[in-house]
């Protein structure tokens, strides 16, 4: 899909779109940048194909559950700590 | 400054069972994406809860444990990868910073990716690739992308400044979605 904007304007806009998506703006702002993008559906594409993007990095990434031997020796060695008032 | 003796054992018991324990889960992923190892997970999880309740006092309790914690293992991580370095004197560029970080290099364009590339691409093949990034670039993706920091927690427990961060974290971006898009190429996926 041929982009309306130039790619200056593309990726200034992008920038503003990452920053959004970033939590980096505030709500007014957000919400003035996706209207902004609504204007240009191969943007709108890149939204939706970045936030598909960080859905799978993120249920690639915490994936790992922390072992209970690791919970109970870190809970044994603080009570430990604790009861030889060390602080 | 020193705050030795703020909290009583019991609010110190509290703040770690309630605000602290609560981010082992995330801690515990990020550990195990900075060392690509189990075992070495675990021993930096372990000592980052260790050095937590140690220091505990000079924690304000109610505030941002997850962001305090990410920092204490991000630093416990550093301090022991630089311990197991083979040439402590040579720094390896690969993983540090041999990248000029700053505003302007940021101007290079987004990569783009395209669904096809997620059709067949599984859980292993996005890790494999995030952990073939050199650490910093890897640790900012993780920090943002997975765990929701903001850029300015991003900038206090790496060390680094805010426009350092989002100049690192546009070419990790990048760097990551190039290694998947070859990947994809590769396995046929586009």
């Amino acid at each position: 899909m041929k982009c309306l904007l130039s790619r200056e304007e593309c990726q200034a806009l992008m920038d503003r779109v990452y920053l959004a998506l970033d939590g980096a703006l505030s709500g007014e702002e957000e919400k003035a940048v996706f209207c902004e993008v609504e204007k240009y559906p191969c943007c709108v594409e890149k939204i939706e194909i970045e936030k598909k993007y960080r859905s799978i990095l993120i249920d690639a990434c915490r994936c790992k559950s922390v072992p209970d031997a690791l919970i109970q020796s870190i809970k044994k060695q603080v009570s430990g700590l604790m009861d030889g008032n060390s602080f | 400054m020193s705050k030795k003796g703020r909290y009583s054992p019991e609010l110190k018991d509290k703040i770690f069972h309630e605000e602290f324990m609560p981010h082992i889960d995330a801690l515990y992923n990020f550990a195990y994406h900075l060392t690509y190892d189990e075992e070495n997970a675990n021993d930096l999880v372990q000592e980052t809860y260790m050095k937590a309740f140690r220091f505990i006092d000079s924690y304000d309790a109610g505030t941002n444990a997850k962001a305090w914690l990410f920092k204490i293992l991000k630093n416990a991580f550093i301090n022991e990868y630089r311990k197991k370095s083979k040439k402590p004197t040579k720094v390896d560029y690969e993983d540090f910073i041999g990248y000029q970080d700053n505003e302007e290099n940021s101007r290079v364009e987004y990569v783009d990716l395209r669904h096809e590339i997620f059709s067949g691409m599984i859980g292993d093949e996005v890790t494999k690739a995030l952990n073939s990034l050199p650490v910093d670039f890897r640790t900012v993706i993780l920090l943002c992308d997975v765990e929701n920091f903001s850029y300015e927690e991003i900038a206090k427990i790496t060390d680094i400044p805010i426009g350092t961060v989002r100049s690192r974290l546009h070419r990790a971006r990048n760097m990551l979605k190039e290694k998947l898009k070859s990947y994809a190429k590769t396995m046929g996926y586009q």
